[in-house]
């Protein structure tokens, strides 16, 4: 009888330990999520002297390589919360709308020599509370490379998982000055200068789906 | 032109003759009444452009003309000339030294590194060439009009539309012309009160006949002068004119009415050397064209009628005619005023200020402004150059396999760039098309046509 009790606890205990590993495998399961090419938005906006303006792109690229329960992992797990992300945005695709404007920020940007922006995720801290659902609210702080100079920057993003695609959304103030970028002031033939203000605001929108299997 | 280091020293008459009728209408609370184009141009002219691989196939006398207009632009890297008879190579040579020259084009659309080309061959020639152009994945300026038979015009357009990753242009290069581009949205607007009657005219003496060495490339060489390859005055010429009465009024003609005559050069040609076409537009409006190889006498330029006021069009210029019981507008007070005869024409132009008026003799002459084909030509290349660039990033960041969503993304693109640098595209190049090669039917064969919609649906 002993015998047969010792068994059948054994039988459990290997069930759960399964259980257990199981779950633990498929939380530390890496998904690598792609940039897709539609729906993908950044805006850049500022000020000057004369005007407000903006600049828009609809390319975002780069990678996010999560954990399978990622983002809601990330509320909980300290490690979930620190997935490696990278996304780069090409210079020369933002467009004001206006040809000359869009050649003297290529030109302010030295886009020839650095044709990114670049952001590197370091960790996330999460806002929302655990075991909530829908977009989750974090405060993402990364490396963010302008110019070939990097500032570590913080800013709110939120991040849905949706159809098993990611959505991150996300704004953040920056300073030309910062990355070492002298505001520029624009000469006009008989004309007041223009000067474009120092303060800056990138918003995005970023769309992210599992890599496909090769065929 | 004032010299950099002298700008700060300056007076209130040298400010008002240096500026813009824009600046001055400002600060007088009026309305402006210039291109905003010219300011950013002059702010742009200290940026490197960057620079587009281009070649020129086609080296008649207005192939030459492209050539001489991209030499004047930055953006230009003339890579490659290319024509099928030797001597025009020759020609040509000289304006663009470092050009590879060929007699193949099919030589142009191997070589990967050259991005555009400019078809300037005979109307009859463009479809091979422009299509072979296109599936190399080559950005397309083609002259207008884009063909000499509406079908092949709708199978360069379908071409063109289908191929959203290169840029197409027709060389319709009125409508890049940043001082007609400011007075459209005036004309529009209905400054001119009810639209009356439009009227424009082409008139030059000259036979069109080009010298060769032999029977070959006389035909060659003169395919204007024949009907089988040549749309005629209209369709080498009045397209312009009429196309653009269209885009000023925003509306297609209905019929069109047409006359001809060979009067002057009765050497064998087949195509008038006169034509005359009266086009109904909607309510009555009419417009009358005419052109001739057997007068010069008052050149070139278009009439605009309305019930308040007539605009001319004439050498790269405007003028506003108010009839007397016009209401008074603030700003034409202060605006630029020349004589025609008994009239007074109120300048709308850049820098038609009455004050410039007063210190300068500005009289009719067009001065230093720049022909109409540089800024078809500039609008082409940076638009070529745009284009290149969100393709070459899209593929870069998402691959090769996404050809639908570049197009998507490219359509949108395309829509902000129509809103900065203004350039037709296949669209407006096949109406255009379509609407001249009907009315040269109408012209050579002297009888009414009424315009089908149909004709100028791209389907």
């Amino acid at each position: 009888m002993k015998t047969m009790h010792t068994q059948y606890t054994n039988r459990i205990l290997l069930a759960l330990m399964a259980t257990g590993l199981l779950a633990i495998s498929a939380s530390a399961q890496t998904v690598r999520f792609n940039s897709q090419p539609k729906g993908n938005k950044v805006v850049v906006s500022g000020d000057s002297s004369i005007h407000k303006w903006t600049m828009e792109s609809g390319i975002i690229g780069g990678t996010m390589e999560v954990d399978a329960n990622f983002p809601e992992s990330a509320l909980t797990n300290p490690e979930a919360a620190k997935p490696t992300v990278n996304v780069y945005v090409p210079i020369r695709t933002l467009k004001s709308g206006k040809a000359t404007m869009d050649e003297r920020m290529e030109e302010t940007m030295t886009a020839s020599k650095f044709p990114r922006v670049e952001y590197k995720l370091i960790e996330l801290k999460p806002k929302s509370k655990a075991g909530a659902t829908g977009a989750l609210e974090f405060d993402a702080v990364g490396a963010l490379t302008i110019v070939g100079k990097t500032v570590t920057n913080t800013m709110p993003v939120t991040i849905e998982k949706k159809d098993g695609k990611l959505k991150v959304v996300g704004s953040t103030p920056i300073k030309l000055t910062q990355f070492e970028i002298k505001p520029p002031v624009i000469s006009l033939p008989l004309l007041p200068d223009i000067s474009v203000y120092d303060d800056l605001k990138i918003d995005f929108e970023w769309n992210l789906a599992p890599r496909p299997e090769k065929k | 032109m004032s010299q950099p280091d002298q700008s700060f020293d300056f007076n209130r008459r040298n400010f008002l003759k240096g500026s813009s009728l824009a600046a001055l209408m400002t600060m007088m609370g009026g309305v402006e009444l210039i291109s905003p184009a010219q300011s950013s141009d002059a702010a742009s002219s200290a940026l490197r452009k960057p620079k587009v691989k281009v070649a020129v196939i086609g080296l008649g006398p207005w192939g030459r003309e492209i050539l001489d207009q991209l030499g004047r632009l930055e953006q230009a890297d003339i890579a490659a000339i290319c024509d099928n008879y030797p001597a025009m190579l020759r020609r040509s040579a000289s304006k663009a030294p470092d050009a590879v020259q060929t007699e193949n084009y099919e030589e142009i659309l191997a070589n990967k590194d050259i991005k555009a080309v400019i078809v300037a061959t005979g109307s009859h020639q463009h479809k091979d060439i422009v299509l072979a152009a296109l599936r190399a994945g080559k950005h397309v300026y083609c002259e207008a009009p884009l063909a000499h038979t509406i079908e092949e015009a709708r199978e360069i357009a379908l071409a063109a539309k289908a191929n959203s990753a290169v840029v197409f242009q027709p060389g319709l290069q009125m409508r890049c012309d940043p001082h007609r581009r400011f007075l459209l949205p005036f004309i529009r607007s209905g400054a001119l009160g009810k639209p009356i009657m439009a009227r424009a005219q082409w008139h030059k003496k000259q036979s069109w006949r080009q010298a060769s060495p032999n029977s070959d490339r006389e035909r060659a060489v003169n395919w204007r002068l024949q009907q089988n390859t040549s749309p005629g005055l209209i369709g080498e010429i009045g397209i312009h004119a009429l196309d653009q009465a269209a885009w000023m009024f925003n509306v297609m003609p209905t019929a069109v009415t047409g006359f001809s005559s060979t009067i002057v050069w009765n050497d064998g040609r087949d195509v008038p050397d006169t034509v005359e076409a009266l086009l109904d537009f909607p309510e009555g409006v009419r417009m009358n064209y005419h052109a001739s190889l057997g007068t010069s006498f008052d050149e070139e330029y278009e009439l605009l009628y309305g019930a308040e006021a007539t605009v001319m069009m004439r050498d790269g210029k405007a003028w506003m005619f108010k009839e007397v019981d016009a209401a008074l507008l603030g700003w034409e007070v202060y605006a630029r005023k020349d004589n025609f005869y008994k009239e007074t024409g109120i300048a709308l132009v850049v820098d038609g200020s009455k004050q410039r008026n007063l210190s300068e003799a500005t009289t009719d002459d067009p001065g230093n402004a720049l022909p109409q084909l540089y800024y078809a030509l500039e609008a082409f290349l940076g638009n070529c150059h745009e284009i290149s660039t969100e393709v070459d990033e899209f593929r870069a960041t998402y691959g090769e396999d996404n050809e639908e969503a570049l197009a998507e993304h490219l359509a949108g693109v395309v829509q902000a760039r129509e809103a900065k640098r203004q350039a037709p595209g296949y669209l407006e190049g096949y109406v255009a098309t379509a609407l001249a090669l009907k009315v040269n039917e109408a012209v050579t064969s002297g009888k009414r046509l009424e315009l089908r919609k149909e004709w100028f649906e791209l389907t």
